[in-house]
C-alpha cells in the first residue's frame, strides 16, 4: 500500500517537478540547434547562388513552423510521445548507420545535451510557443558552400549566376510551342528544373539547319539562353536571328560559315558570356565590334582569322576575359608506340 | 572468369570477345542471356518502361563526360598524391605544377600544365578490394551481387537525360567493355557500344559491298514483315528494344556522323600529339564522339596492376596517360568543348604506400585519387587529403556512391530520382551517394 501510494505520489509530481524546475523554450533552445546542425540542408526550396534548384533533403523542413508540421506529416515532434517522433530516431541511431543525421559527412552527431534537450521538449508538450520561424526568423541563407581548399580564386565575376537575373518575370514557353519542336532540326529544353530560359541544340541534325531555319526559333527567341549551332550550314544571315535573342548567353558557332559580317550582329546580345567561334572565318573587323560586350568570359578563336594585336585589343576592352585562340599540344614522344622494354 | 581475361579484354578484346561485345551491345543481345531463363521472363512480364514520374532535370553544367578508367588500380601515390619526402614515396621525384600548392608525380609533366582546369581529389576510399568487385562498385555505385546487374552511370546518363545526337549512341566505351555492367537491368537500347580497339573506330557499319540501297531497303522491308507478325504477338519492352537497336543501328549507317568513329580523319601531328598508343587514339577518339553530340564515353586502359616492379612499370603506363590525357585537355579547350565536359580520370583503387620486396605496390581501396576536369568543375583545386604518407584519408572522404552522383549532378540528373528494376527494386543513380558540390564552379 505504501509503496503503491508513493508510486502514485511519484507520477503525479515528475511532470510538475521536471516543468517547475526548467522549461525548454522551443525558439531559444531547440531552433539554434536546428540552426546549427540541419536547416543548411532541411529547408523549402530555394535557387541557391549558381542558379541551381536546392530541395529540401527528405522532404524534411525545419525552417518555419507550416514547414515542421507538413513533414513527415507532422510526425516529426509528437507532443509527449518520444517514441512516435520521427526526429529522435534520426538523431539517436549510432554513428555508423546510413540513416543518422545529420549525415556523418555534413557534421558530428549531435551532442548528449542537445538530444536530451530535443526529448525534453518533447516531453513537456512540444509547445512551439509563439515561434511560427516566418519572415524575421526565417533560416538563414546558407552559405554557398565555400571549397576548403582552393588554391586559386574562380575568374567568374561575382553577383547572381545570370540564369537567376535573366529568367526573373520572364513568361515561359507555352507547352503547345515547346511540343512543337518535337521532331524538328532543334531540340528544346528547359535550362533545368523547369526555368523558362532554354537550351537549343541542333546535334545531329546539323546537316539541316540552315539561315533560314532558324527563323523557327522566333517564337521562342527571348528565351534562348544557350544556343548550339556546332558545325550547322548556318553562314552571315542567320546572326540577324541570333541579334533577337536578348537572353543568349552561350552560342556556339563552332565550325560554321559564319565570317566577320555576321560576327559583327552578335554584339546586340549583350548577355553573352560564352562565344565559340573556333573553325570559322572570324577576323579582327569582327572583335572590335564585340568589345561591347561586357560580359564575356570565354572566347574561342582558335582556326579564325583573328591576328594576336586583336585579342591584345579586346582583352583590354573586356577585363576578365579568356580568349582561347591556340592549341598547345604537348610535344609528340620519342619512342611512342614501341612500348619500351627492359633488357639487360 | 579470370583476372588476366578480364585485363587482357581491357587492353584488346579477343576477336571473339569483340564480336560478342558488338551483338551485345548493337544488338541489345547477351544481357538477359546471361542471366538465364528466369530473367528472361522477369523482363518480359514487368515493364519499367518510362518512370512512374517524370524526370525533372535540373541545370547541367556537364553536357558530356569523359571517364577514363584505369583498370588494374592506378597508384595513387605515384600520380595524383605525391607525398615527397617521405619513405612511402619510393624513387621518384614529385613535380611543381602550374596550380599553387598542386604536386604530380614525376611522370606527369604535361598534365602538370593543365593543373589550373583541373581538380584532384585525393580523399576517394571504395569499399572493394578485389578489381571485378571493385570495378563494377566503380561503375555502377552498387555492389557486385549475383541477383541483378546494375546499370553503369553511363547508362543513368543516357537514360534520364537522352541523348544529344539522336543518330548516335548515347554511351560508347572505348577499349573493352564487353566485360562491364553496361545498361544493367535498363531495356537493351542502352547499352554502351564498345569499340574494342580505337584505331579501327565501329566495324561493319558499311553496306555489304555489291548491295545497293534499293536491296538494303528491300531487305530491311523483308525483315519488318517477317517480324511484324512475333511484334504484334508479343508486345513486350524486350521485343521493341530489340527492334529499336535495329533502327538506331541503320539510322547510324545512313548518318553522316558515322565520321565520328574515324580518327583517321585527324592529321598525323594530332594523333603524335596525342601519343599514337592505345590511350592516346582512344582519347582522340573520345574527343570527336563528344564534338558529335555523344553524351558519355569510358575509356579503359589496362595494365595498372603492378603488383611487381611498380617503378619500371609505371615509367611505360604513366607517360601515355600524360600524353594522351593533355592533349585531350588542350584539344577540348581550343574547340571551346571543355566548358561542356567533364573529363574524369580515376581507378577501381589505389595501391599499397608500403612498397614490398617485389618492388610492387599492392591493392589499396582505403584512400585513392582521381582527377576531374571541365564541365564545371572548378580548376585549380585539390579536394580531400591523406595523411602524410598516403594511408588514410583524414579531410573530406568521398565514397564511389559520392563520386559518381558528383557526375550525375554536374549532368543535371536528379539524384535521389528512383528508378525501378525489372522485380520491382528501387534505385538511384548514385546510389545513396551525395554530389560534392564544393568543386563545381
Amino acid at each position: 500500500m505504501l509503496i503503491r501510494l508513493s508510486l502514485l505520489l511519484l507520477t503525479l509530481l515528475t511532470p510538475i517537478a521536471a516543468q517547475s524546475k526548467s522549461k525548454v523554450i522551443f525558439e531559444r533552445h531547440i531552433v539554434p540547434i536546428l540552426k546549427r546542425n540541419c536547416i543548411e540542408c532541411h529547408r523549402a526550396e530555394y535557387v541557391d547562388n549558381n542558379g541551381r534548384k536546392q530541395r529540401p533533403k527528405g522532404k524534411v523542413m525545419f525552417d518555419t513552423l507550416a514547414n515542421i508540421k507538413k513533414s513527415k506529416r507532422g510526425r516529426l515532434f509528437v507532443a509527449k510521445d518520444t517514441d512516435a517522433s520521427l526526429i529522435l530516431d534520426s538523431i539517436t541511431l549510432p554513428a555508423d548507420d546510413e540513416d543518422r543525421m545529420p549525415p556523418a559527412k555534413a557534421g558530428p552527431p549531435l551532442s548528449k545535451r542537445d538530444i536530451d534537450l530535443i526529448t525534453k521538449w518533447i516531453e513537456q508538450g512540444a509547445d512551439f510557443g509563439s515561434w511560427t520561424g516566418e519572415a524575421k526568423t526565417s533560416g538563414p541563407k546558407p552559405k554557398p558552400s565555400k571549397p576548403r581548399t582552393s588554391s586559386k580564386k574562380p575568374r567568374k565575376r561575382s553577383g547572381p549566376s545570370p540564369i537567376v537575373t535573366l529568367s526573373k518575370g520572364l513568361r515561359p514557353i507555352s507547352a503547345a510551342v515547346l511540343k512543337s519542336f518535337e521532331g524538328s532540326e532543334f531540340q528544346v529544353k528547359s535550362v533545368g528544373d523547369g526555368n523558362p530560359l532554354l537550351s537549343v541544340t541542333c546535334c545531329g541534325k546539323t546537316e539541316n539547319v540552315s539561315d533560314a531555319t532558324l527563323a523557327k526559333l522566333d517564337p521562342i527567341a527571348k528565351n534562348i539562353f544557350e544556343l548550339d549551332l556546332a558545325r550547322s550550314q548556318i553562314g552571315d544571315a542567320g546572326c540577324l536571328q541570333l541579334a533577337k535573342m536578348p537572353r543568349l548567353t552561350k552560342l556556339s558557332l563552332r565550325q560554321t560559315k559564319v565570317g566577320n559580317s555576321g560576327v559583327k550582329e552578335l554584339a546586340a546580345c549583350k548577355e553573352l558570356r560564352s562565344l565559340n567561334l573556333f573553325g570559322t572565318a572570324t577576323g579582327d573587323y569582327a572583335l572590335t565590334a564585340l568589345a561591347s560586350l561586357k560580359h564575356l568570359e570565354n572566347l574561342y578563336l582558335y582556326e579564325t582569322e583573328t591576328t594576336a594585336n586583336a585579342v591584345v585589343r579586346l582583352r583590354t576592352a573586356i577585363p576578365g576575359l579568356r580568349v582561347v585562340s591556340a592549341l598547345d599540344l604537348p610535344e609528340p614522344r620519342e619512342e611512342d608506340a614501341t612500348p619500351k622494354r627492359r633488357r639487360r | 572468369m579470370s583476372l588476366r581475361k578480364i585485363i587482357r579484354g581491357a587492353d584488346e578484346g579477343s576477336r571473339r570477345t569483340f564480336l560478342t561485345g558488338m551483338a551485345q551491345r548493337m544488338l541489345g543481345v547477351g544481357a538477359a542471356a546471361s542471366f538465364g531463363p528466369s530473367f528472361v521472363a522477369q523482363a518480359l512480364a514487368q515493364d519499367p518502361q518510362g518512370p512512374k514520374k517524370p524526370i525533372v532535370l535540373g541545370r547541367a553544367t556537364a553536357k558530356h563526360v569523359i571517364y577514363l578508367f584505369m583498370q588494374g588500380g592506378m597508384s595513387h601515390i605515384d600520380l595524383l598524391d605525391p607525398k615527397p619526402g617521405q619513405k612511402t614515396q619510393g624513387p621518384n621525384t614529385p613535380i611543381a605544377t602550374s596550380a599553387d600548392g598542386i604536386m604530380l608525380g614525376q611522370y606527369l609533366p604535361n598534365l602538370a600544365k593543365h593543373m589550373d582546369k583541373a581538380c584532384v581529389v585525393n580523399s576517394l576510399s571504395s569499399t572493394q578490394g578485389a578489381h571485378a568487385q571493385a570495378q563494377y562498385l566503380m561503375r555502377t555505385s552498387y555492389e557486385l551481387r549475383g541477383t541483378i546487374q546494375h546499370p553503369s552511370t553511363g547508362a543513368w546518363c543516357h537514360r534520364m537525360a537522352g541523348r544529344h545526337n539522336n543518330t548516335l549512341p548515347g554511351h560508347v566505351i572505348v577499349g573493352g567493355g564487353a566485360d562491364t555492367p553496361g545498361a544493367g537491368f535498363f531495356p537493351a537500347e542502352y547499352q554502351p557500344v564498345p569499340i574494342g580497339d580505337p584505331d579501327d573506330g565501329l566495324k561493319n557499319a558499311a553496306r555489304p559491298s555489291g548491295i545497293t540501297e534499293r536491296r538494303f531497303k528491300k531487305r530491311l522491308e523483308m525483315l519488318k514483315k517477317l517480324d511484324s507478325g512475333f511484334s504484334e504477338k508479343h508486345k513486350q519492352l524486350s521485343v521493341g528494344s530489340y527492334n529499336q537497336a535495329y533502327t538506331d543501328a541503320v539510322k547510324l549507317m545512313r548518318s553522316s556522323d558515322l565520321t565520328a568513329f574515324d580518327i583517321d580523319q585527324e592529321s598525323k601531328s594530332i594523333k603524335a600529339a596525342y601519343g599514337n598508343t592505345k590511350f592516346g587514339s582512344g582519347c582522340l577518339l573520345a574527343r570527336r564522339l563528344v564534338e558529335h553530340g555523344v553524351r558519355y564515353v569510358e575509356v579503359m586502359s589496362g595494365g595498372w596492376d603492378t603488383h611487381s616492379e611498380n617503378f619500371d612499370r609505371l615509367e611505360t603506363l604513366v607517360p601515355a596517360i600524360d600524353q594522351g590525357l593533355s592533349a585531350l585537355l588542350a584539344d577540348l579547350d581550343a574547340r571551346g568543348l571543355l566548358e561542356d565536359t567533364m573529363v574524369v580520370l580515376t581507378s577501381e583503387f589505389g595501391r599499397t604506400p608500403d612498397i614490398d620486396e617485389d618492388n610492387g605496390r599492392n591493392h589499396y581501396p582505403k584512400a585513392f585519387s582521381a582527377l576531374l576536369a571541365g564541365g564545371g568543375v572548378k580548376g585549380g583545386m585539390r579536394y580531400g587529403k591523406t595523411d602524410k604518407e598516403g594511408r588514410e584519408v583524414i579531410a573530406d572522404p568521398i565514397s564511389i556512391p559520392d563520386l559518381n552522383a558528383t557526375i550525375a549532378y554536374a549532368c543535371g540528373l536528379p539524384t535521389d530520382h528512383v528508378l525501378t528494376s525489372p522485380s520491382g527494386r528501387p534505385f538511384r543513380v548514385g546510389d545513396k551517394g551525395m554530389p560534392v558540390t564544393e568543386i563545381l564552379g
